[in-house]
């Protein structure tokens, strides 16, 4: 998908995360990250939400993600929003979407 | 517990309380807001925030009630009103003590004085802003900036313009981005770039929300009810933010500006640059172009037009400006 317009998803509530996504035209993916819990998970944290990316085929986007110690699901489920919002679509394949939970 | 809106153009009592609140909290209860909610615990209001426009303001926490992590559900209220009125991007000044909350909240500091932090969240931010800036430098030495509404360009402006080009090796020309002038934001950048295109040595820029807009400095558009206070701590953050973020990035020497004799918040805006730029950043203020003793100033030209003087208006603007007033007086 690719990412149109700026767009944030998920709150700074603790055990929440929130994603906010804007154009990076060609310069791939930027994550920007401050979490409560970086120390311990920050990579982990990282790694969750490019690969989500990755599965919605975002090649370029900013990212900020504000984390209140969120859980995978959490951080999951915050980007996917996100960038839907952020590339203006709709509607969203669940199909594509569950065959991920496998 | 529970949060609700507080309608202060309505609700006296309400906002009597709200008013009590924030001055207990050592803030000024400001008469430019949008949308203001309350949490109350009862009928005791306990926390408070504002918008104004994209902007946020006026929080306060009862300080017996903090710990409770009550500020991020009053930002996170803020935040969900300002997504459903289309903003994505947003700013808010805190005091130095509380912008490790804020940060802790996500935003992120663009500049900051000894009573004032300025914040943005969202996309595009600041750096953003600078990499755009660094794209059009030109890798000159000695550099000199402009920052002007232009509402609309004036031959005023062009004097300032051209005397700036005489002394500097490439002027940076920064044209306010804000819309709330007659002409709009788009217009008024062209009608620069036009009547500056003869000077090959004039970078024309947008000031985005970054140099006296109403975020950085929202006095400067309500200058009737500016409290001269207020506009004196807008102004050294506005002054701080150019020294040491954009001055910096461009290598700017020096800053020309026009002189006031006028307007008070533009006086205490001037005064205030002189101070905080110190003896780092030069600061340039140039007499008044005049035609026949009298001032050119855009405030003037759209006088002439509010009487549909347009004789009167040809003298003082260059060519392309009058082209656009009799456009839009032909609408």
């Amino acid at each position: 998908m690719e990412i149109k317009q700026n767009a944030s998803a998920g709150t700074t509530e603790s055990s929440d995360i929130m994603i906010t996504i804007g154009t990076n035209s060609g310069q791939g993916i930027l994550i920007e990250l401050d979490s409560s819990v970086e120390k311990q998970f920050g990579r982990q944290i990282r790694e969750k939400i490019q690969e989500t990316l990755n599965k919605l085929s975002v090649t370029d986007a900013k990212v900020q993600a504000i984390d209140k110690g969120a859980l995978d699901c959490t951080i999951q489920a915050r980007t996917v929003a996100a960038v839907y919002r952020a590339a203006g679509e709709e509607n969203v394949d669940w199909q594509v979407l569950n065959t991920w939970n496998v | 517990m529970n949060i609700r809106r507080i309608w202060l153009d309505r609700d006296q009592v309400g906002k009597q309380q709200w008013s009590d609140f924030l001055i207990k909290a050592d803030l000024i209860p400001d008469d430019q807001l949008d949308y203001t909610i309350g949490i109350y615990d009862q009928e005791k209001l306990i926390g408070t925030g504002s918008i104004f426009r994209n902007i946020l303001k006026c929080l306060a926490i009862d300080t017996s009630y903090q710990n409770e992590n009550l500020l991020s559900k009053i930002v996170q209220a803020l935040r969900e009103r300002l997504e459903e009125i289309g903003y994505q991007h947003y700013f808010l000044y805190t005091k130095p003590k509380n912008s490790k909350l804020f940060h802790s909240l996500g935003f992120t500091e663009i500049a900051a004085t000894t009573e004032l932090v300025f914040m943005e969240q969202g996309f595009p931010d600041f750096a953003d802003y600078l990499t755009e800036l660094k794209k059009q430098q030109r890798m000159t030495q000695n550099n000199a900036a402009i920052v002007m509404n232009a509402n609309p360009f004036t031959n005023g402006h062009l004097y300032l313009v051209t005397e700036a080009a005489k002394w500097a090796e490439t002027v940076y020309l920064f044209v306010l981005s804000e819309e709330r002038s007659l002409f709009d934001a788009k217009t008024r950048f062209e009608l620069v770039k036009e009547g500056v295109s003869h000077l090959s040595n004039v970078v024309v820029l947008p000031t985005r929300e970054y140099m006296v807009s109403s975020a950085t400095f929202p006095s400067y558009f309500l200058k009737d009810q500016a409290k001269a206070s207020i506009a004196q701590v807008q102004a050294v953050l506005d002054a701080t933010l150019f020294k040491e973020k954009i001055a910096s990035t461009l290598s700017i020497s020096a800053r020309f500006v026009g002189e006031e004799p006028f307007s008070e918040v533009t006086e205490i805006y001037n005064q205030a640059m002189k101070k905080t730029f110190g003896s780092e950043l030069k600061l340039v203020i140039l007499p008044r172009k005049k035609i026949d003793e009298e001032a050119i100033s855009a405030t003037k030209v759209r006088a002439l037009m509010e009487q549909g003087n347009y004789t009167a208006i040809k003298p003082l603007v260059p060519p392309k400006t009058f082209e656009e007033i009799m456009k839009q007086k032909n609408k």
